[in-house]
C-alpha cells in the first residue's frame, strides 16, 4: 500500500484552476522526483499536501497519507501530522528561518511540539540532529542565530527541523536551487544519506533534470497544473515519450548555433587599436570592514585581489565561481560603478575613468527580469534611456526608429514599445533588458547571471538570441554564471574565480574537461550530471 | 552587544549637546526682553538694568550658555522670571502629573491596541477585522478634546462616576489620584491605541507572509501558534518605534486635554511661560523634553536589540 496517494486532487485559487486532476502515489522509502517549469504547479502540490495553500484556495479530491485523508482533517489533527510524519524543506534558506530565534530554539520547538519530552531531552535530540545534518555543536552551538550562518548551513538547519522526528515523508521543494554548485552537491548528499538511513520517502521537487535523475526512483512531469507523464525514472528518461518531457531535455542541454561574428561589425569596434576590447590589469577592489573592537582600525577586505584578464572583440568569455567569490564586485568595477583600489581597467586601450564615451562601450544585463525595470515607464523609454549618456543625442524620431529596430532584433514587436513592463513574461523582460543594453551599440555586454532565473525552454531561446546578436552586432560577452553547463555551451574561454582571485583560465572545453586547479576540479565534480541512459536518449533527439 | 550599548550612549550625549545649543540659540533670537516685560512698560532703564544683572542677562552669550548647562547638570534650572521660584521645583511638581498621565495613557493604549491588532490580523478580511479597522479609523479621526468633552458629559455630569476635572494631588492617596487621571488618560489613549492597533495589524500581516512563518506552519504549528510564536516578535520593530514616539508626545503634547480637565501638567506650564516671556522656564522644559525623547529613543533602541539579534551587531 502506498504511503501517499493523490486521488483526483484539484486546486483552484479564486476560481482559477491551479492544479487539475492529479493522480499519483509514493511508496514508503521511495524517492519521487517532480519536474516541470515555473507555473507548472510543483510547489502548489507540495503546499496542498502540507495544508499550506494560500488563502482563498479550494481543494477537491483526496490526499491520502497512511490511509488518512489529510484534506478532511481539522487544522489541529493535521498539524499533529505535519512536522512529525511529514517534514518539508523549502527553496529559500536565507528567509526560511525565523531571524529572532536561535537555531537550537527552532529545532527544539519542532520536537517539543510533537513529543512530550523534557526540554533537556529535546535539546539533546536537537543537537544530535543538527550534527547529523552536518552542523556539529562544537562548531555550531545551538545558540547561533540564522544570520550567523551561510545559505548552505541555514538549509542544513531547515533540514534538521524537518527530519528531527524521523518523518515517513520528506518534501523538498527546490532545496538546492538557491545554492552554489558545491553546496548543492553537499546538500543533495545529505538528503540522500538521511533518506537511506531513516528509510523515509522523499518527494524531490526540482527544475533540474540532472538533480532528479541522480536521486529519484520515480518521476512525475508536470505542466500547467497537470501531470503529463509519470513512472519509474529510467523508462521515462530513456523513452522520452511525452513531447513536453522531450522538450525539457532538449532545452536543458541547449547549445545555441554560434557562428563567427560578422567581420564588418567587428572592425567597427576595434578599428582604433590593437589592444584587446577589455583589459583588466592587476585589479584590486576593496571594501572597508569596521574593526571588531572599540578602537581597532577598520580593516579592508579585498573582494577582487590582483586580477588580470582580457576579453577580445567578438569573444564570449565565461566567469564562474561561488557566491561571495567577488564576481559581482568585479562586474561593478568593469561597469565603472565601483571605485578601484589599484590596477587598471582598459576598454580598447582607454582607461574607463576617461569618461562616458568609454563606458558606453560596455552594457549589462542583470539576473532579475522583474526588479531591474522601473514599472511606471513604458518600454520605449526604458530601452532608450542609455542614449542619454551619449554626447550627441539622437533626435526624437531617430530615437523611436532605433527603439523599434532593436525591439525587432530581440524578437519582440514594434508595438511593444508602448506597453508597460508588467505586461511581459520573464523571458520577454530579459529580451527587453538585452534591447536596453544594445541601444548604445556597445562592444561588450556583461551578462550577470542573465539566464539563471529563466526556465529551461525560455533560457534556450534567449541563448539563441544572444548567439545571433553576437554575430550581427559583433558583440563580445562576459558571461557570469554559476551554471557550468550553460557556460560550457555558450563561451569560448572561461575564467574561474575563487576568493577574489583568478585561479584558472583558458579554453572553456579544456578547462571544464581537464581542470588543473583543485578548486575548478571540485566545481566541475559538483555539477549534477544526467545518467548515461538519458544521454543516449538525448543524442537521438 | 556591549559595543552597541555604548555606541547608543555616545549618540545620545551628542544629541543632547546639539539640542541644548539649538534651544539656547533660538531662545536668544526670540524678540522680547524678560526684564522689561517683568517690570512693565513704565520701568526706568536703571531698574531694568539692575534686574538684568540680577538675572545674569548682562553677561555674554557664551557665558550664559555655560552657566545654563552647568546649572542643569547640577539640577539647578534657574529661577523663573515671573514666579521667582526655582524652575526645577515647578517642573518637578508638574511632572508628578504629566509623567503618570503619559504612562497611564500609554499603558491603556497598549492594552487596547495589542488584542485589537492581533485579533484583526489573525482574522484578516473577516468581519472582526472590518469592525476593528472601522473603529480604529474613527479613533484616529476624532479630535481628542471633543471625545474628552463627551467623556466629561457622560461619566462626570450624567453618571457622576468621576469628577469633571482638577487634580487632588497624590497626597490624597494613590487611587484617588489615578481616578482623577482616568478620564484624561482614556481621552489621550483612544487615538494612540487606534494608531498602534493599525500599525501592529499591518506589520503582522507583512510578517505572516514571510517564508519563516510558512516554515513554522510546516513544523506543525497551528495558524494561531505561528502568529504568537513567530510573527509577533518580528512584527514588534515598527510597533516599538511608534510606542516611543507616542510616549514623548504624551509627555508634552497633552496640553489640550490638560486644559479640558484643568490638570496642572507640563503642557500648561509651557503654554503659560511662553505667554509670559518666562524664557528660562521654556528653555528648561524644552531641554527636559528633549532629554526625555532622547532617553525614550535610547530605550527603544535597546528594545530593538532585545527583539532582533541582528541589530546587536549593527555598526
Amino acid at each position: 500500500m502506498p504511503l501517499l496517494t493523490l486521488n483526483a486532487v484539484a486546486v483552484s485559487i479564486h476560481d482559477t484552476a491551479i492544479l487539475k486532476n492529479l493522480n499519483t502515489t509514493l511508496d514508503a522509502g521511495q524517492v519521487m522526483g517532480v519536474i516541470g517549469e515555473s507555473g507548472s504547479g510543483k510547489s502548489m502540490m507540495a503546499l496542498a499536501i502540507m495544508g499550506l495553500l494560500p488563502q482563498g484556495s479550494a481543494l477537491t479530491g483526496q490526499i491520502l497519507f497512511d490511509d488518512v485523508a489529510l484534506n478532511e482533517l481539522t487544522e489541529k489533527a493535521r498539524c499533529q501530522i505535519c512536522g512529525d510524519d511529514i517534514g518539508m524543506v523549502f527553496q529559500e534558506p536565507m528567509t526560511a528561518l525565523n531571524p529572532v530565534h536561535t537555531i537550537g530554539q527552532q529545532v527544539i520547538e519542532c520536537i517539543r511540539l510533537h513529543q512530550p519530552i523534557s526540554r533537556a531531552a529535546a535539546t539533546a535530540l536537537a543537537s544530535e540532529t543538527l550534527s547529523r545534518c552536518g552542523l556539529p555543536s562544537d562548531q555550531f552551538p545551538l545558540s547561533r542565530y540564522p544570520h550567523e550562518l551561510s545559505g548552505g548551513q541555514r538549509q542544513r538547519v531547515v533540514i534538521a527541523m524537518a527530519v528531527a522526528l524521523k518523518p515517513k515523508l520528506l518534501i523538498a521543494d527546490e532545496p538546492t536551487t538557491a545554492l552554489d554548485v558545491t553546496t548543492q552537491a553537499e546538500i543533495l548528499d545529505l538528503l540522500c544519506s538521511l533518506q537511506q538511513e531513516d528509510d523515509m520517502a522523499l518527494m524531490l521537487i526540482s527544475h533540474d533534470l540532472a538533480v532528479v535523475a541522480s536521486m529519484a526512483d520515480t518521476v512525475v512531469v508536470m505542466k500547467e497544473g497537470v501531470i503529463v507523464e509519470q513512472g519509474d525514472i529510467e523508462p521515462v528518461f530513456t523513452q522520452l515519450e511525452h513531447p513536453y518531457t522531450r522538450a525539457l531535455f532538449k532545452a536543458s542541454d541547449h547549445t545555441p548555433p554560434r557562428t563567427a561574428p560578422n567581420h564588418r561589425a567587428l572592425v567597427n569596434h576595434s578599428a582604433q587599436s590593437e589592444s584587446p576590447l577589455l583589459e583588466v590589469k592587476d585589479l584590486v577592489v576593496a571594501y572597508r570592514v569596521p574593526g571588531r573592537g572599540w578602537f581597532s582600525r577598520a580593516n579592508t577586505f579585498r573582494a577582487v585581489d590582483q586580477m588580470s584578464f582580457s576579453v577580445n572583440a567578438g569573444e564570449s568569455v565565461g566567469l564562474v565561481g561561488e557566491s561571495g567569490c567577488g564576481k559581482s564586485t568585479l562586474t561593478r568595477a568593469v561597469l565603472g560603478l565601483m571605485p578601484v583600489a589599484s590596477g587598471r581597467i582598459l576598454i580598447n586601450g582607454t582607461h574607463i575613468d576617461e569618461g562616458r564615451h568609454v563606458l558606453k562601450q560596455v552594457q549589462v544585463v542583470f539576473q532579475d527580469p522583474y526588479g531591474s525595470f522601473n514599472p511606471r515607464h513604458k518600454v520605449a523609454r526604458l530601452i532608450a534611456e542609455p542614449l542619454n549618456v551619449l554626447e550627441t543625442q539622437p533626435t526624437r524620431r531617430e530615437r523611436d526608429r532605433q527603439v523599434v529596430s532593436i525591439l525587432e532584433d530581440v524578437g519582440l514587436l514594434s508595438s511593444d514599445a508602448d506597453k508597460y513592463i508588467h505586461e511581459f513574461s520573464g523571458g520577454q523582460r530579459q529580451r527587453i533588458a538585452i534591447a536596453r543594453a544594445l541601444i548604445t551599440r556597445p562592444a561588450l555586454i556583461v551578462l550577470d547571471e542573465a539566464v539563471s532565473a529563466l526556465d529551461v525552454s525560455v533560457r534556450a531561446t534567449v541563448l539563441d538570441l544572444l548567439a545571433s546578436l553576437a554575430t550581427a552586432y559583433g558583440l563580445a560577452y562576459l558571461f557570469i554564471s554559476h551554471d557550468l553547463s550553460v557556460v560550457r555551451n555558450v563561451t569560448d574561454r572561461v575564467l574561474v574565480m575563487q576568493s577574489g582571485q583568478l585561479v584558472e583560465q583558458g579554453d572553456t572545453q579544456s578547462v571544464l574537461d581537464h581542470p588543473t586547479h583543485d578548486y575548478t576540479q571540485r566545481l566541475v565534480a559538483s555539477v549534477p550530471r544526467l545518467p548515461e541512459y538519458a544521454h543516449a536518449a538525448i543524442d537521438t533527439l | 552587544m556591549l559595543f552597541y550599548f555604548f555606541k547608543r550612549i555616545g549618540s545620545l550625549l551628542a544629541t543632547l549637546v546639539v539640542a541644548s545649543v539649538v534651544i539656547f540659540t533660538v531662545i536668544e533670537i526670540v524678540p522680547g526682553d524678560p526684564a522689561s516685560y517683568m517690570l512693565g512698560l513704565n520701568a526706568s532703564d536703571d531698574t531694568v538694568n539692575a534686574l538684568k544683572a540680577e538675572l545674569g542677562l548682562d553677561q555674554g552669550r557664551v557665558m550664559r550658555y555655560v552657566d545654563w548647562v552647568g546649572g542643569m547638570l547640577q539640577g539647578d534650572f534657574g529661577t523663573s522670571y515671573t514666579y521667582r521660584t526655582p524652575v526645577a521645583e515647578m517642573v518637578a511638581e508638574r511632572l508628578t502629573v504629566s509623567l503618570p498621565l503619559a504612562g497611564y495613557a500609554l499603558s491603556l493604549a497598549i492594552l487596547l491596541a495589542f488584542p485589537a491588532g492581533l485579533f484583526a490580523a489573525s482574522r484578516r478580511g473577516g468581519a472582526a477585522d472590518t469592525v476593528i479597522m472601522g473603529i480604529t479609523q474613527l479613533g484616529v479621526a476624532i479630535p481628542n478634546f471633543w471625545f474628552a468633552m463627551w467623556l466629561v458629559l457622560l461619566f462626570a455630569i450624567k453618571w457622576q462616576w468621576f469628577s469633571a476635572g482638577g487634580f487632588p494631588g497624590w497626597d490624597a492617596g494613590f487611587w484617588v489620584g489615578m481616578k482623577a487621571l482616568s478620564l484624561p488618560a482614556i481621552a489621550l489613549a483612544l487615538p494612540q491605541a487606534s494608531i498602534l492597533a493599525r500599525v501592529l495589524r499591518s506589520s503582522l500581516l507583512d510578517v505572516l507572509n514571510e517564508d519563516y512563518v510558512r516554515t513554522a506552519r510546516a513544523k506543525g504549528l497551528t495558524r494561531r501558534q505561528a502568529l504568537w510564536g513567530h510573527a509577533l516578535r518580528n512584527a514588534m520593530i515598527p510597533v516599538l518605534t511608534i510606542i516611543g514616539l507616542q510616549f514623548s508626545f504624551l509627555l508634552a503634547g497633552a496640553i489640550i486635554i490638560e486644559n479640558v480637565f484643568f490638570l496642572p501638567g507640563l503642557g500648561r506650564l509651557v503654554f503659560q511661560s511662553i505667554a509670559q516671556r518666562d524664557l528660562i522656564v521654556v528653555e528648561s522644559v524644552i531641554m527636559l523634553l528633549v532629554f526625555a525623547v532622547v532617553m525614550v529613543t535610547f530605550l527603544v533602541d535597546l528594545a530593538y536589540a532585545w527583539v532582533d539579534p541582528r541589530m546587536r551587531r549593527s555598526h
